[in-house]
């Protein structure tokens, strides 16, 4: 076990890198940041309120946070878990490449931009609350979804998808009215996507020993072109 | 509403032996020949004067000339009506290529060098030792000592040049594979650095990181903890010269397997750079980066900035140096592009000399010039500018243009369309294959010598021995044809001033 209490990140990031432990408990943290930094074949556990960049280009690790976590969690994470027992800041996932992030609460603006996915790698991420505005912005490759699981009155906010070029954004809707701030059109997932949702689901539920409702209906938001800048320009 | 041909092709007729040496060179289809009548045939309307054809026809049968069709007007161009015929018919914005080619002042040609006369020696560099190493990084300007009075040394990470110069970041997909290569290995043989661009690292590439700058920028391609490693510096890139305020895009149809496999996305997917990076609102969110990309290496390595030159480049520049960066990179508007929208390439940001010299006096006014190096880049075109531009207040310099004209650019500056006849701004295969990369890279390496022996001489005119001494030195400058602000600004005083 590490005591986080008046280390700073450097330090803690050190003591994290020199750890041989199968699993790393860290307590008492409070707004370290770039905790984690691409880190890989780790297991951590983190107790407290982590800073901005928690796990920023992580490399394979699996995080855990009892917490909160505050702006830029798993900025361009290429591979690994991260799972959140509670709220997370602005721009969680930038760039995010590979791996899987899963969500207990809410998120704040810009998660899950610039998502990407390779010929080997899809990355997923599950936010059990709802999340802000810009919310899977310039996404071209992955999984995006939000559940809901309090049913607020919206699930995202402003600007979902917008720019947006390919991959997927999953909205689960007990009404919707719940998408009132999407302009964007829905349609329901097909079976096959509805068969990886279930999987994704199965896994997230397992992480965060939670029951989920039997019965959920998921809309997929649709991109409005795979092209989205092409036919702005014209050669000169 | 007709398209009129930029360029005419004269064909003298006589020279002309129908070996067809101009159709195979011409990826542009300019050319083809007509069996029936035993002649080429011309489509002039397709030429973008790369004069690949006028270089491969034996017989110098062929000459490329500007269209000049007669038109007369004070005001209306004829290039002003074509632009507004195209964007009449198809509706979109203009895409160019390389950099501003418009009649904006060039500073460095009002720019005269100082030579030393009877006091001050002049130094003949071919006999006396002339230093042009340059080491880019923060600077320790704190002496501190253990207990038993010893200094201790503290030497932040840097990057150690044999020649002021650097190449400027391009990517894998703004220019080819072996461009790439030729970049790379003629900055490892000048003992100098290689920067891939945004489109990242090719894996072949690792074992040189020695000699490599990798870029992070907005879209985070072939951004992972193997390719941060694989370094010798870090560039985070916000802006670029020749657009600043815009971002990057990559149509799906360039995003070949290797393009894909080396920015870790799919193939054939759209690969976009938003201006923004969006983690980045605040001087102090870009501290926030730069101490990430620092933790994840260890700080083993230094990060530069990479900033265009707009109005308010002195005090973005303050802020940059006070994010812990390392170095602050600044790309003036006549800086190149694979691809750029016409309006921003002509008409924003501001030339480099003025950005510069605006720097590295606000930098020393506040007493942090100290804890940054200044790269300067955006049209630097032979060695004088070269040391203009550190006599300014740079401490190295980047080309990109004058690399890829080294290599065989003819600045035709079409690089959007993909169909670079010299097999640099192109990924498609038969075209890649021109471009030799032994050859380029010998190309290369003359440049950058001739130009540092050059350097060398125009130094030991001056009389001074050593780089850090020209590095912000303005009393080795002059200006010539400038206005009083313009002098006030670039801190030099006028031809003949005392």
């Amino acid at each position: 076990m590490i005591d986080a209490k008046n280390l700073t990140a450097s330090e803690l990031n050190t003591k994290i890198r020199e750890s041989d432990a199968d699993v790393i408990e860290i307590q008492n943290i409070l707004g370290q940041r770039y905790i984690a930094n691409a880190s890989n074949g780790k297991k951590i556990k983190l107790f407290g309120t982590c800073g901005n960049n928690l796990g920023s280009f992580l490399d394979g690790s699996e995080i855990e946070v009892f917490g909160n976590v505050q702006d830029a969690c798993a900025n361009t994470m290429n591979d690994g878990k991260i799972i959140l027992h509670g709220m997370c800041g602005d721009a969680l996932g930038y760039g995010m490449r590979g791996g899987k992030i899963f969500v207990e609460k809410d998120c704040g603006s810009r998660c899950g931009i610039h998502m990407k996915a390779t010929k080997t790698k899809q990355p997923l991420m599950i936010i059990g609350g709802v999340v802000q505005d810009f919310f899977g912005e310039y996404l071209s490759g992955g999984t995006l979804i939000v559940l809901n699981l309090q049913n607020e009155a919206s699930c995202c906010g402003r600007y979902c998808g917008c720019g947006a070029h390919g991959g997927s954004i999953i909205l689960r809707l007990s009404d919707l009215s719940q998408a009132c701030h999407l302009t964007s059109q829905l349609k329901k997932v097909d079976d096959k996507k509805k068969a990886y949702i279930d999987q994704a689901l199965n896994e997230y539920a397992n992480d965060f020993h939670i029951t989920l409702p039997k019965t959920m209906d998921f809309y997929e938001v649709i991109m409005q072109n795979k092209n989205p800048y092409e036919r702005l320009y014209v050669e000169n | 509403m007709k398209k009129q041909p930029k360029y005419e092709i004269i064909k003298d007729q006589d020279r002309c032996d129908t070996c067809r040496a101009c159709e195979f060179q011409c990826a542009n289809g300019v050319y083809h020949y007509d069996a029936e009548k035993k002649k080429m045939i011309i489509d002039s309307l397709s030429c973008v004067n790369c004069q690949r054809c006028v270089e491969y026809c034996h017989q110098n049968a062929l000459k490329i000339i500007a269209n000049r069709n007669e038109y007369h007007h004070g005001y209306w161009q004829m290039e002003d009506m074509q632009e507004i015929y195209q964007q009449a018919e198809h509706g979109g914005m203009l895409l160019s290529s390389m950099g501003n080619d418009k009649a904006y002042p060039k500073y460095f040609d009002h720019l005269l060098i100082n030579a030393s006369q009877v006091t001050n020696p002049s130094i003949d560099p071919l006999r006396e030792p002339m230093e042009v190493r340059t080491f880019l990084g923060k600077r320790t300007h704190h002496i501190t000592r253990d207990t038993n009075g010893n200094i201790q040394i503290k030497v932040h990470p840097h990057l150690h040049l044999k020649t002021p110069i650097l190449f400027a970041g391009m990517s894998l997909g703004a220019i080819s594979y072996p461009a790439h290569q030729a970049l790379l290995e003629a900055a490892k043989a000048l003992g100098t650095f290689y920067n891939c661009g945004e489109g990242g690292l090719p894996k072949a590439f690792y074992s040189d990181k020695d000699s490599i700058i990798v870029q992070v920028a907005s879209g985070r391609f072939g951004v992972d903890p193997t390719y941060l490693k694989h370094s010798a510096a870090i560039e985070i890139k916000i802006g670029q010269g020749a657009k600043p305020g815009i971002g990057g895009h990559l149509p799906s149809r360039k995003n070949s397997a290797l393009i894909a496999d080396t920015r870790m996305i799919e193939e054939g997917s759209e690969a976009i750079s938003p201006a923004p990076h969006h983690d980045i609102y605040s001087i102090e969110d870009l501290r926030q980066l730069v101490n990430s990309l620092k933790e994840a290496t260890q700080y083993e390595k230094p990060i530069i900035v990479k900033v265009a030159a707009v109005h308010n480049i002195a005090a973005i520049c303050s802020g940059i140096a006070r994010s812990g960066a390392d170095i602050i990179y600044i790309d003036g508007m006549r800086g190149g592009s694979g691809a750029v929208p016409t309006r921003i390439r002509d008409h924003v940001g501001i030339p480099l000399e003025l950005a510069l010299a605006s720097v590295d006096q606000t930098l020393r006014e506040e007493g942090i010039r100290e804890d940054v190096s200044i790269i300067a880049a955006g049209g630097i075109r032979n060695s004088a500018d070269v040391l203009k531009a550190i006599a300014l207040g740079a401490d190295a310099v980047a080309i990109g243009t004058a690399a890829l004209i080294a290599m065989g650019c003819h600045m035709c500056c079409d690089c959007t369309k993909g169909n670079c006849n010299w097999g640099i701004a192109t990924q498609k295969d038969a075209l890649v294959k021109r471009l030799h990369v032994e050859q380029a890279k010998r190309q290369l390496i003359h440049l950058i010598q001739a130009w540092t022996l050059e350097l060398k001489e125009m130094m030991g005119g001056m009389g001074i021995c050593s780089i850090e001494a020209l590095r912000g030195n303005r009393m080795m400058l002059r200006g010539i044809h400038l206005q009083e602000e313009e002098l006030r600004i670039l801190q030099v005083k006028h031809a003949g001033s005392r």
